[in-house]
């Protein structure tokens, strides 16, 4: 039942999804899409090294990946910044709110 | 004070991943103990089990730090911990489902049998067939010869394929009654269910207010022994039903830690629960204290996890 | 008894407790992923020491503060630090881009002490009667509430209807992932345990507000066209005179909120969405919204503190709690030695009526603290995107998470973010999928559970008043919406 349930909204879905086809908007310059997945690349990448490195190491790489692909340029604006943002939450969450980052 | 306590622990948590040599049962324990709590922050199997960390570090004299790890009914922390370093310095404080209702149903990544040392149980809370006030239904008997003449009667708990669902089942299936099962998002849902007599009979704890109140009647309770609050209710078994859902919150330690590490931590819980202080905190939170030993509490999670292997054989879902 | 109850507030410790439980209820509610149910928990261990009415104004004035901190998020960066203020950022966030940040916080903040108000008064005066009715609420009721609920998503949220239809339809899809609730068999879990509990809420809620957002600044980046804009502040007064325009809607939030709340496992997200798009259907000029309207601010706060009374209402009163919050406000209870259910009113009357009228009291400390906070945090958007988003990305991280300690919730979130995303930049309104996750699970499980009682017949959906009722207005909702847009269409043509 919850099968037939999901094959309808699948069907209705992918029919209204033909209906609206041309009013669909563009997604957009290419070359900003390339580096959105760049960062959910580099995201990803951070995630998977996660466990071996620890949460600092994984949200300070994301952290300097975000502010260098919005435009940082100045080292220590672009990669102190997010370090050490990184730094207070890891602390905090560790010991302020007891939760066993990785 | 508290705060002073708090970074004290977690200097000494932090000292756990540089300290690498293997303790001796000797100086057992010798660094910060974790207890694993397969729910979230907040709950009863998680203030119970804070309370008995705090208390068993006054004992042992090392923290006993409380770790959360919820998520898939608990076996997602029964799966951690079983496949943890067996020292003796990770334990997990577990409950019925994840340790022999849940193993039966489908594959989890774990045996309780044979991945676990099960060191002593502490509490348990008393499921109970609860019916609401205005119905016919005095005793369970009479609720099952109801059943058997033709009148559906519909039964609410607390989720799908839990202890109390196949312990019914299981009466179902010996007296040929029409039992209807409606599975809840929780004993609270189902409680509310029976109160506003959506369905005839809810299976759940927690109900002694409400039973007290006068809003809700008992006819019997699902687990072995009968419930201190109600001693004249009969237990299933008591009442003629060869079918138990025993209860359980106990402390288990992953298999192949060392036996004088276990009697040792059989000594402190069972200490610390069955002092006054820590009765004192469970009747607060209106939670039994039902000390069981090592063994039994073994023989207890071995002879429940066949039942409810035959009795998921029987329904059709064998893992 | 009021009066015996009032004079025992008199106390500093009444007033400490209170205070510290707002700031540090707003303070966590503001950081995406942490939400009231963690800020409580993490309390409820200092509580143990402390005298039962101010460790209880502590608890709840966390809950209370938690549901209001999302809100600052939302309207400051359009990043809901909590589900309940998703609806929020819409508005709010408009509001802030033209530079009125402080005016649509401080609409927040007065219509969220008026919701509080509302659901205080509420549960004092009619906690009884109205636990018992919450009770006639039954899966076949529940059912058709929910379908109602998402008819007014669907139908009045604004914008294409297709479009909220299909996103709605995504959310009940991504719903389905996890354990049958019934049968308790695996779904679409590809033999992988981490999917046995579904897409959880929390980390979809952070992906897709918060990591799309950083996406987006990230995909529109201006600084290759010079310095972004920061809009000039502008003056954020708030009269009187602007929140009585606002009474009704303000009213009508804090019923939608209040009733929503008492009855057990919507949350406080839904009546939010509801009670905006009924706001906005009943504007005179519905095309403000979206665009910054104050009601568009005022509805959705007014109706998710509204939750927290009404949440309280079968909690104390039966001693069932409907969320994962308030079962965790209900053990703070019983550890306090005031177990709640029925005898709490008949044995610890004193107890429980101060904790009501510190909740109503604590409104001043709330405004107080809301205003002071303000002065700093409208600061916050003329922070560089470029330094503000990596911080945003790594809190989105951390409050994934927190949520079950588990990495998975993580990987939930980043896919949230980039399926947000590519959803946003496209057109596709993203709240109707949010609610179509929080709903689809318990409405299939009610839809089931009522056929289950029903031995299959659909005769179940009409069988009580309740459900007769709401599918009547279901039907009269939908009529009148299609009407209403075919008169439009024949008006656009002439």
């Amino acid at each position: 039942m919850a099968l037939g349930a999901l094959a309808l909204a699948l069907v209705i879905r992918l029919g209204l999804g033909f209906m609206r086809g041309a009013t669909d908007a563009s997604i957009g310059p290419g070359r900003r899409l390339a580096w959105t997945l760049a960062l959910a690349l580099v995201s990803g990448l951070a995630l998977v090294a996660m466990p071996v490195l620890g949460y600092f190491a994984g949200a300070g790489l994301v952290g300097v990946a975000t502010a260098l692909l919005l435009g940082e340029r100045r080292p220590v604006l672009g990669v102190l910044v997010p370090v050490v943002i990184a730094g207070i939450v890891t602390l905090g969450a560790r010991w302020g709110l007891h939760i066993p980052l990785p | 004070m508290n705060t002073m306590r708090r970074i004290g622990m977690a200097i000494a948590a932090c000292t756990l991943f540089v300290q690498t040599h293997g303790a001796l049962a000797g100086d057992y324990p010798s660094r910060p103990i974790t207890i694993v709590v397969p729910y979230g922050a907040g709950g009863t199997t998680d203030i119970s089990a804070r309370q008995m960390a705090a208390m068993a570090e006054k004992v042992a004299g090392q923290p006993f730090v409380v770790e959360n790890q919820p998520g898939s009914s608990g076996t997602n922390a029964m799966r951690a911990v079983a496949a943890a370093k067996p020292d003796g310095y990770t334990l997990i404080a577990t409950t019925s489902s994840p340790s022999f209702v849940t193993p039966a149903l489908r594959p989890v990544g774990y045996d309780t049998t044979t991945d676990f040392i099960p060191i002593m149980n502490y509490s348990g809370p008393y499921h109970g067939v609860l019916v609401n006030a205005d119905a016919p239904y005095q005793t369970l008997d009479e609720l099952i010869t109801a059943a058997k003449s033709g009148t559906a009667v519909t039964y609410g708990t607390a989720g799908a394929m839990g202890g109390a669902h196949l312990a019914f089942t299981s009466v179902a299936n010996q007296t040929g009654a029409a039992l209807r099962h409606v599975p809840f998002d929780g004993a609270s849902a189902a409680t509310v269910a029976v109160l506003g007599k959506h369905v005839d009979v809810a299976l759940v704890p927690a109900y002694r207010d409400l039973v007290q109140d006068g809003k809700l009647r008992l006819l019997a309770v699902l687990d072995g022994t009968r419930d201190p609050d109600f001693p004249d209710v009969p237990t299933l078994k008591d009442a003629g039903y060869m079918a138990e859902f025993p209860s359980i919150v106990g402390i288990l330690a992953p298999a192949g830690t060392d036996g004088a590490i276990v009697a040792k931590l059989e000594k402190i819980f069972t200490d610390v629960a069955s002092s006054d202080e820590f009765k004192a905190f469970m009747t607060k939170l209106g939670q039994p204290v039902r000390v069981i030993s090592g063994e039994a509490l073994k023989a207890t999670i071995a002879e429940n996890l066949a039942a409810y292997r035959d009795l998921a054989k029987q329904m059709g879902r064998s893992k | 008894m009021l009066w015996n109850a009032f004079l025992s507030l008199l106390d500093i410790w009444v007033l400490v407790a209170a205070v510290t439980g707002i700031v540090t209820g707003i303070i966590i509610g503001a950081i995406p992923g942490l939400g009231p149910t963690m800020a409580i928990a993490l309390l409820i261990p200092a509580t143990f020491s402390m005298q039962p009415i101010p460790a209880m104004i502590l608890l709840l004035g966390v809950y209370q503060g938690a549901i209001f901190g999302g809100s600052i998020s939302a309207v400051l960066l359009n990043v809901p630090g909590t589900p309940s203020s998703a609806a929020t950022a819409i508005d709010g966030n408009a509001l802030a881009r033209r530079g009125e940040g402080g005016r649509a916080l401080r609409i927040a903040l007065y219509a969220s002490v008026f919701g509080n108000v509302f659901s205080c008064l509420v549960l004092m005066l009619l906690a009884e009667p109205l636990a018992r009715f919450a009770l006639d609420f039954g899966p076949a009721e529940m059912t058709v509430l929910m379908l109602f609920a998402l008819q007014v998503i669907v139908l009045f949220g604004g914008g294409s209807r297709l479009d909220a239809l299909i996103m709605v339809l995504v959310g009940i899809c991504a719903g389905v992932v996890g354990l049958d609730p019934i049968d308790g068999s695996p779904r679409f879990t590809f033999g992988s345990f981490a999917f046995e509990s579904g897409f959880q809420l929390i980390p979809v809620l952070v992906g897709l507000f918060a990591m799309s957002e950083v996406f987006i600044q990230v995909f529109s980046r201006r600084s290759e066209t010079g310095d972004p804009e920061i809009p000039d502040l502008k003056p954020a007064r708030v009269s009187l005179l602007d929140l009585w325009r606002m009474r009704a809607i303000l009213v009508m939030s804090s019923v939608i909120g209040t009733f929503v709340g008492i009855l057990p496992g919507i949350g406080s997200t839904v009546p939010a969405f509801m009670s905006y798009n009924l706001a906005r259907s009943r504007s005179k000029e519905p095309e403000t919204f979206g665009a910054g309207a104050a009601e568009g601010v005022a509805a959705p706060e007014a109706a998710n503190n509204a939750v927290t009374g009404g949440a309280l209402v079968p909690t104390l009163a039966l001693g069932i709690p409907g969320d994962a919050v308030t079962a965790v406000i209900l053990g703070a209870f019983m550890l306090q030695g005031l177990a709640p259910g029925p005898f709490l009113f008949k044995n610890h009357g004193v107890e429980v009526y101060a904790i009501f009228e510190a909740l109503l009291l604590s409104s001043l400390p709330t405004v107080v603290f809301g205003l002071l906070l303000f002065r700093v945090a409208v600061h916050v958007i003329r922070i560089r995107p470029q330094h503000l988003f990596p911080a945003i990305a790594i809190l989105a991280a951390l409050g994934a998470f927190s949520v079950n300690n588990s990495l998975f919730d993580v990987w939930v979130m980043l896919g949230a973010g980039l399926l947000g995303f590519f959803f946003r930049r496209s057109g596709f309104p993203i709240s109707p999928l949010l609610i179509g996750l929080i709903l689809g699970h318990p409405f299939e499980q009610s839809m089931r559970q009522a056929l289950l009682m029903s031995g299959g017949s659909l005769g179940v959906f009409v069988d009580s008043p309740i459900a007769l009722g709401l599918l009547g207005l279901t039907g009269v909702s939908l009529a009148t919406s299609v009407l209403f847009s075919l008169r439009e269409k024949r008006r656009d043509s002439e």
